[in-house]
């Protein structure tokens, strides 16, 4: 099962923002992951069994808005 | 007597190979503060004119970093600042074919997006995003990371003990449809590659898969070495639906073309047995290695043009860390293989008869708003280039020397124009816009310069006004379509160009990645996804208790290449054949 977990930011620079998300993308327990320097929103999708803290791995005044779970089924579907 | 033989790695052949160093290109140095001036003074609007300012990726960090396009001694250069120093690699070796191709861009929009990521953060963001602005022209599907060569080189194919990348039928099936519903042009040409996908043994159905989805073109990227030793095995490709062979084929001798150079002769014979599929050959082009035999084997293929149908040039990807001085020895760009070409075929097919890839967008909008069919190749008017010959008798006539392409063009888009301003066109107002591209499309063809052995006029007329995949065939039977498709590196990445890929990949968990992403930083694409997933070798052992890593492996043997070595078929292949240049 998978974890979605939708996320407001605080302050962050194009340059961090790309940084935490390459980090992150890296992750083999990650399946999608955005931060948007811009809107100052992202979100990041992971299997929950890896437990990762988003609040610690992004920092940057995150707080989260929604969480839900998906299967990787409707992750494909969702990407059509 | 022991027969001794070896599963083809190629390093022998490259370090013999690396010690003949004909040229080197030298890389210009630029300090901190004239790169800055560069950026300074450089336009980032696509197309615009040089410097022109684009964006990296940094070989080390991964950062995302400005970078410049920019001019000296008739080359172009990409500059970029990676961690304080300026990383400076060679990008287009001809200004005037720069030009000239930069002319015949093309832009488009893709409609839909298979990620939510919006593309700030490109190339981090793949999938197809709302920034891209290409619709998948080829799309590629990995069939498996078994592989039966082992390539020095290569981090891809699966090492003994390691995971195996097999996608099943019904994710292929998902991947196909993903391509399918691309708005609002959806794919309709495949590529299943690998690894090595013949060594698949449901390879047959996945094809027929491909042709159930509506898959037009399906083409299979293979090393040829099953399709020689399986003489059933083209026939069976292409009667499941196989159009293409896409054909690796590096070189002339067997140090250049070490994958299957003893293979071919058979391969050739097995296809012309089975009257098909249509053979691509694939030389990836390495300055030092093999850019000297490049006039040779385009000779090669038309030698051959009974089953080879296209010379399609890939310059190297130098993918991973490569130090300059490495780079200096083997960069080559498409224009450097344009001008090898121009000078080894002794300007018979020279650099103005070779188009950028876009061209193609400005006649699919003719089409589009004519036939209503639509087929856009948007990519970057860098990544790649075409030209059509035709061989009239012994003399190889490259389409552009009696047509005058630019000029058809230029009357195409004025045509598209007037079409889009009348929204629907009737059958009566469709035959009449018909009949005057007949009619005008004589005026941008030159008879004295046209094959007289072929009747170009006709197949033109065929493959335009018909717009069919089967109109197209016959063109191609008639000529030999040479292409030349660059993939970046590290060292000369430009998100420019990756915002416009045509190339991409399917990818089982959903999302579909230009190929530059994919391969360029696997570490979020490739091998990623891959590794997510792929059967741990003790789960692939349990699946396949039959298989052994080993009877993947293609052994060439001694005996083998002298019995090649005096065999009819090799003679036929590469002796007695004449040259054109």
């Amino acid at each position: 099962m998978l974890k979605r977990v939708d996320f407001d930011i605080g302050d962050i620079t194009p340059e961090e923002a790309r940084r935490i998300q390459y980090r992150l993308g890296k992750d083999i327990s990650v399946y999608r992951v955005f931060i948007d320097p811009y809107r100052k929103n992202g979100f990041i999708i992971f299997d929950e069994e890896k437990n990762i803290d988003i609040l610690r791995e992004i920092d940057h005044g995150i707080q989260i808005k929604n969480e839900e779970k998906i299967t990787v089924e409707e992750l494909i579907n969702r990407s059509l | 007597m022991e027969d001794i033989g070896e599963v083809p790695n190629g390093e022998k052949e490259s370090i013999e190979l690396s010690k003949k160093i004909r040229e080197l290109v030298e890389f210009p140095e630029i300090t901190e503060r004239e790169f800055n001036e560069l950026i300074d003074k450089s336009n980032g609007s696509y197309g615009s004119d040089l410097p022109h300012k684009t964006h990296s990726i940094c070989p080390e960090t991964r950062e995302i970093v400005d970078a410049v396009i920019w001019e000296r001694d008739n080359r172009l250069w990409i500059s970029k600042k990676c961690s304080g120093e300026i990383i400076t690699d060679l990008y287009y070796e001809d200004v005037d074919t720069y030009n000239r191709f930069r002319d015949l861009r093309y832009d488009w929009k893709l409609k839909s997006h298979n990620v939510e990521n919006t593309g700030v953060n490109c190339p981090l963001d793949c999938g197809l995003c709302s920034r891209h602005r290409s619709h998948t022209s080829l799309l590629n599907i990995a069939l498996t990371n078994r592989c039966n060569l082992s390539c020095w080189y290569c981090f891809f194919y699966a090492k003994e003990n390691q995971p195996i990348y097999e996608p099943s039928l019904e994710q292929i099936r998902m991947m196909l449809r993903h391509g399918k519903e691309e708005k609002d042009i959806g794919a309709n040409a495949i590529q299943l590659t690998g690894g090595e996908p013949t060594l698949r043994d449901d390879l047959i159905d996945i094809i027929r898969v491909c042709k159930e989805e509506g898959y037009s073109h399906v083409q299979l990227n293979t090393d040829g070495i099953k399709l020689a030793f399986e003489p059933d095995l083209a026939k069976n490709v292409k009667e499941a639906g196989v159009n293409t062979l896409y054909l690796s084929y590096d070189g002339m001798t067997p140090q250049t073309n070490w994958k299957n150079h003893w293979e071919i002769p058979l391969i050739l014979k097995n296809v012309r047995k089975a009257k098909g599929p249509g053979i691509v050959l694939v030389p990836t082009l390495i300055r030092n290695i093999n850019d000297h035999e490049i006039g040779d084997i385009i000779n090669f293929g038309f030698n051959h043009m009974d089953v080879i149908r296209s010379v399609n040039i890939q310059p190297i990807s130098l993918v991973g860390r490569t130090p300059k001085k490495e780079r200096k020895r083997m960069r080559i760009t498409g224009a450097g293989a344009i001008k090898k070409i121009e000078e080894q075929t002794e300007g018979a097919i020279a650099r103005e008869d070779w188009y950028p890839i876009p061209t193609a967008g400005h006649i699919a909008r003719f089409f589009e708003m004519f036939l209503g069919k639509r087929y856009y190749m948007t990519s970057h008017f860098v990544c790649g280039a075409a030209t059509y010959v035709f061989l009239d008798d012994d003399r190889v006539i490259p389409i552009p020397r009696f047509i005058d392409v630019e000029g058809f063009v230029e009357f195409l888009d004025e045509k598209a124009e007037e079409l889009e301003k009348s929204h629907s066109l009737g059958k009566l107002a469709k035959t009449k816009v018909g009949a005057e591209l007949l009619l005008k499309f004589k005026k941008f063809y030159d008879e004295k310069y046209a094959p007289k052995s072929i009747n170009v006029l006709s197949l033109i007329k065929n493959a335009f006004l018909k717009g069919t995949y089967n109109a197209l065939g016959e063109f191609h039977t008639k000529t030999l379509f040479l292409g030349m498709m660059h993939f970046m590196d590290d060292y000369n990445y430009d998100i420019e160009r990756v915002e416009r890929c045509v190339i991409h990949y399917a990818m089982p968990d959903g999302r579909i990645v230009p190929f530059c992403a994919f391969n360029v930083i696997p570490e979020l694409y490739r091998d990623k996804v891959q590794a997510q997933f792929s059967y741990s070798w003790e789960e692939w052992k349990k699946i396949k208790p039959d298989w052994e890593y080993r009877k993947d492996k293609y052994v060439r043997t001694k005996s083998f290449i002298e019995k090649m070595k005096k065999s009819e078929d090799y003679r036929k292949t590469y002796i007695d054949i004449k040259r054109y240049f």
